[in-house]
Parts: C-alpha cells; sequence; structure tokens
C-alpha cells in the first residue's frame, strides 16, 4: 500500500481549510454574545471558569445577558461587531459542508486504504512520539516512519485530530442543539452536561487553533515548498511553483472570509436568506420532528434562572402588575373560527394546569432549569379552531423594545412566530406560574410561551395577543419574529 | 400549579401595614388625587411594587402602590400612584 497524496485528499485539506477556519471565527463570534463559560446548567452569574469580557454587571438593577454581549472585532470574529444571527447562520451553513467533506475524507480514506497512513500497528510508536517531540525542541528534525509519510509524533496527532478533535467537536456542537437537548438529555449528560459540552466545544476550538499553530510551525520546518508540492501536486516537484500556489490558495482563502464579513456587514439580510435556505434543510427535515422529553427532578432547578429582555416600562403594564395583572387580557384571533378574549382566572380554567422542569436553552449559550406551570397551547389551539388557511401562530408582547431594551439591536413591539405544527407537540405551554409561584415579571408575567425544542428567543414573554396567521411576511419586517427581522437569527429554533 | 399558588400574591408585591397605608393615603389627598374614571377621590390601598430594579426607567428607590377607587360605579377603578422609599416605608 502506497500511502501518498491523491487529489480527493489533496482537494478534502484544502476544502478543510476553508471550511474549519470559517467555523472558527463564526464560532467566535457566537461566543462573544456571552463570553463566559460554565461546569453547571445555570449558568449562575459569578460561577464562570472563564470569561473573555471586562464587563461589571450592576447589582441594584436587573440587567439582562444582552448587556453581557461583548463586540469582537472582525478579524477574530464572522462577522463580528456582535451580530449573533449571521454569525449563527455562518457557523451553521460551514459545519454543513465541513461534514461533508469529513465524511467524503473518511469514505475515501477508508475506500482506498489511506486510513493505514494514521493507524498506529505497534506501541512502540508512543515512545517514538516522545523523542520526536524532544527531537523538535531540539530544533531538529526527526526521522519519518519507514515508508510512510509522517513522524510518529505526527501520525498520532493526524490520528487524533481526524478521529477524535473533528468528531468530538460535532458531537458537543449537536448537544448544544435546544431539540436534540430536550428529545435526548441523556446524550447531553454524556458531556456532563449542557454547559460542560459548550465548554468542552471552546476548548475543541482552542486545540484545533494549537493544532493549525503548530501544523503549520512544521511546514515551515519541514519546508514549506517540499509539503505544499504534496499537497498541490501530489509529489515533491516544482517547489516554487507550489510556494506561489500554495500562497494564492490561502489568498482565495481569505479572499472568501473578507467577502463574507463585507457580505454580511453589508447585506444581513441577504445573508440570512441563501445561508438560512442550506440549513433549513437539516433544520427541517433532522430536528423538527424531535419531541421535548425533558424531566429535571427539582432538586436540579436553578436558585436563579437568568433572564434575556427587560420588562415593559409602559405605564399600563406597571398599574396591572401591581394589582396582580387582574385587568390583564388575552385577546386570541386571526384565522380562526372562535376568537377569544381571557383574563387570567379563565385562562387558568381552561383546563388542568400542566408542569414541566426544563432547561432553557438561550440562543447566546446559557441555560437555566426551571419549573413551568400553564396551559398546554394545543389546548387554546383547539378552543379557537384556527381556520384550514392558518399556518403559523403569531405571538405579541407588551415589551417595546424602543423604550424596554437599550441593549437590543433594534425598536419596536416584540413578537415572534411560531408554526402551526409545532402547537400540538409535547411541552409547548403558555406559562403563567414557574417554580410554583405567580410567573415573576422579569420572566414575562403574566403570560410567556415556553417551547421546548427551540431557542429561546421564541419563548416570547409579557404576551398579551395571540393571532393566527396564514403568512407573516406583512408582520414587521416580514423574518418571523423580533429577532429574525433585527438581529437576522433563523425563524426556526431547534438550533 | 396547585389551588394555593393560584391564589398567592405575585413574589414581587409587598404586603404593606397599616401604618404605611395609612400615609399612601395622607399623600393621596395632599397631592390631590382623583381617580382618572370616576374623579372619586377614595382609594382603597393595596399592596406595593418595588420599581427600582426591575425597570430600567425608574430611580432607584422607586414604589407603585396600588390603589383601588372606592366609588362602586368605577369603569376603571384599579389606578395606583408612584412614591419613594422614605414617603411610606421608612420608619
Amino acid at each position: 500500500m502506497t500511502l501518498d497524496y491523491p487529489a480527493w485528499l489533496r482537494v478534502d485539506h484544502w476544502l478543510n481549510v476553508l471550511f474549519l477556519t470559517l467555523l472558527l471565527r463564526s464560532g467566535i463570534e457566537i461566543l462573544s454574545t456571552h463570553p463566559k463559560l460554565y461546569r453547571h446548567e445555570d449558568s449562575a452569574p459569578g460561577t464562570q471558569w472563564a470569561k473573555f469580557t471586562g464587563k461589571v454587571m450592576p447589582k441594584d438593577k436587573l440587567y439582562d445577558t444582552l448587556d453581557e454581549e461583548e463586540d469582537y472585532h472582525p478579524i477574530i470574529a464572522l462577522p463580528g461587531h456582535a451580530q449573533l444571527g449571521i454569525g449563527r447562520h455562518w457557523h451553521f451553513a460551514a459545519v454543513i459542508g465541513w461534514i461533508l467533506v469529513g465524511s467524503s475524507y473518511y469514505i475515501l480514506l477508508f475506500a482506498t486504504g489511506q486510513w493505514h497512513r494514521y493507524w498506529p500497528y505497534s506501541w512502540s510508536i508512543f515512545p517514538d512520539a516522545w523523542n520526536d517531540i524532544v527531537t523538535y525542541l531540539s530544533f531538529n528534525l526527526p526521522p519519518l516512519l519507514p515508508g510512510e509519510p509522517l513522524d510518529a509524533i505526527q501520525k498520532l496527532t493526524y490520528a487524533g485530530v481526524i478521529f477524535g478533535l473533528a468528531p468530538f467537536q460535532i458531537l458537543t456542537g449537536a448537544a448544544q442543539s435546544p431539540a436534540i437537548e430536550a428529545r435526548f438529555p441523556r446524550y447531553v449528560r454524556l458531556f456532563g452536561g449542557r454547559q460542560s459540552a459548550r465548554s468542552l466545544h471552546f476548548l475543541g476550538l482552542a486545540a484545533f487553533l494549537v493544532f493549525i499553530a503548530i501544523h503549520l510551525s512544521m511546514v515551515v520546518f519541514w519546508g514549506w515548498g517540499r509539503l505544499t508540492a504534496l499537497m498541490i501536486f501530489g509529489s515533491i516537484r516544482n517547489t516554487h511553483w507550489a510556494t506561489a500556489l500554495s500562497l494564492l490558495i490561502i489568498m482565495a482563502v481569505v479572499t472568501v472570509h473578507v467577502a463574507a464579513t463585507v457580505w454580511s456587514q453589508r447585506s444581513p439580510a441577504s445573508v440570512r436568506r441563501v445561508l438560512g435556505a442550506v440549513i433549513s434543510v437539516p433544520r427541517k427535515g433532522l430536528l423538527r420532528r424531535l419531541d421535548s422529553r425533558q424531566d429535571y427532578p427539582r432538586r436540579a432547578l436553578s436558585a436563579e434562572h437568568r433572564v434575556n429582555g427587560k420588562p415593559p416600562t409602559a405605564e399600563n403594564y406597571k398599574v396591572m402588575a401591581v394589582h396582580n395583572f387582574v385587568d390583564w387580557r388575552l385577546r386570541v384571533g386571526g384565522l380562526v373560527e372562535q376568537p377569544v378574549i381571557l383574563d387570567l382566572a379563565g385562562l387558568r380554567a381552561l383546563a388542568e394546569p400542566q408542569t414541566q422542569r426544563v432547561l432553557h436553552n438561550c440562543v447566546q449559550g446559557w441555560t437555566s432549569i426551571g419549573e413551568w406551570t400553564g396551559l398546554p397551547l394545543g389546548t387554546l389551539v383547539d378552543l379557537v379552531r384556527p381556520l384550514p388557511q392558518a399556518r403559523y401562530i403569531c405571538f405579541m408582547s407588551m415589551q417595546d423594545n424602543s423604550t424596554d431594551e437599550p441593549s437590543a439591536h433594534g425598536g419596536g413591539q416584540f413578537y415572534e412566530v411560531l408554526d402551526l405544527k409545532l402547537a400540538h407537540k409535547p411541552q409547548m405551554l403558555l406559562a403563567y406560574a414557574m417554580n410554583g409561584e405567580p410567573l415573576p415579571i422579569k420572566h414575562g408575567a403574566p403570560l410567556r410561551l415556553r417551547a421546548e425544542t427551540q431557542v429561546g428567543f421564541k419563548m416570547a414573554k409579557w404576551i398579551n395577543q395571540i393571532e393566527f396567521v396564514d403568512d407573516y411576511a406583512q408582520i414587521g419586517k416580514g423574518r418571523g419574529g423580533w429577532r429574525e427581522d433585527n438581529v437576522y437569527y433563523g425563524m426556526d429554533g431547534e438550533i | 400549579m396547585t389551588a394555593t399558588a393560584d391564589a398567592q400574591s405575585r413574589p414581587e408585591l409587598v404586603s404593606l401595614d397599616e401604618a404605611a397605608r395609612d400615609r399612601v393615603s395622607e399623600l393621596v389627598t395632599v397631592r390631590g388625587g382623583r381617580c382618572a374614571a370616576c374623579g372619586g377621590t377614595e382609594f382603597e390601598v393595596g399592596q406595593a411594587l418595588y420599581l427600582g430594579f426591575l425597570f430600567l426607567d425608574e430611580d432607584d428607590d422607586a414604589y407603585l402602590v396600588a390603589l383601588t377607587c372606592r366609588e362602586a360605579s368605577c369603569p376603571q377603578p384599579r389606578t395606583a400612584i408612584r412614591l419613594h422609599h422614605k414617603e411610606f416605608l421608612a420608619r
């Protein structure tokens, strides 16, 4: 078996460079939105084991995690400048490309026998690898393994990255999807929980950065022209041309990054539309069907459940609140046979309360565990009987981001649209209580949505109106929600 | 959620003792408080909501105190008065 550099391996190598660098920069963008890492699911303030922000939060005023968001430069983050929605689109689109490239690499590696280049046939490779490290540290080059293209430490490192680190990143990334977490909570616990998975995912990112730095150093030490010739022509020849072409390829990758950044900064709506079309295939095809099966024990409840979004500052809201929301009314209408107006007592009387103890997955990456009690959304849908043309449910909030959320990227009344098909899924809830008490004001009193397979922003708070519609193009900016309109999140919240 | 929890007041509301309620009533009178819906001047004082922490547009020591118009025919009896801590809670 000749362990050489076939064309497919060379093509996959350079495609991997493109997708991996896109993943790293967009991953840093996602980190910037909540630049703290935790061990425990409650993400309690002050309990982070690492933080990448110098912001100090107030103790005498309610702050939310939007206030904690950082603004990283586009040199390290894609697209940079606190654009989480677009960063997520790049990350998820790039991971689809990366998985496709990785899958083709695995298939061809095993189909052609090239996997032998990574397989350690003898325990002696470990002392050999140690000797190689010592040799490198003394600024010398170790010998290659007999009949192989790599030395011992290179062989072990590549095997670790290809068969260990890369799948590990995909698995820990998947563990952060609220739909997967809701359906397979035990899978997430394999990593020590959702926050441990996020922390491990970050450490994987750091490991890739270290690997890239050492890999590039190795290429320089062994001869840039010789090694790039192997990765461009498949053999050591025309090393000057190889050097020039390798720099050209790297420039092409950099150009893609610059173009992606500029496109994202200038036209985020079109980035969202184009990449969103790619992402929606696995999102709807694989994740939409998952049902929440969460039932955390009472002892797991977070002592302090984090929040995002600030309560409405409108005077009528405050007056309603001080009177325990006696004057609050929920208007349910639109494309329904029987529109209704309900007060809190009427809403409670519609059905036996349903309670669920679940993990809240914020789009920013933090989590908390809460117990929510309320009316199953499906019960309300059955009551009002949507007309055949109704396809979506629009939840309107009393929160106005023009006045209520200075850290928000835009203004106007908050709303979120949910696919009507989700209404009867398990643990879809209109919650009016939390942890055995009336729903607190900061968590959306008197009524909020709980949609446990979705990221947190879909769960509108401070709800006072629900409309059934056939299309959401005419609502707000027509993207399916306030955050979709203003922060360019995807309309479906399974990841 | 239990029936007991149903009946609970919400966690942010503060119950006032008689002295505090009297002070609130006096302040309503001093400020010429009238019901916006019916013009009534008699109010029942209810619970208070600490605004300073929850609402970004409020002073740090601001409270909202529930007032209910005693006029039986009032179409919109529930209103409130905004007070500072020292005005009705300080001893």
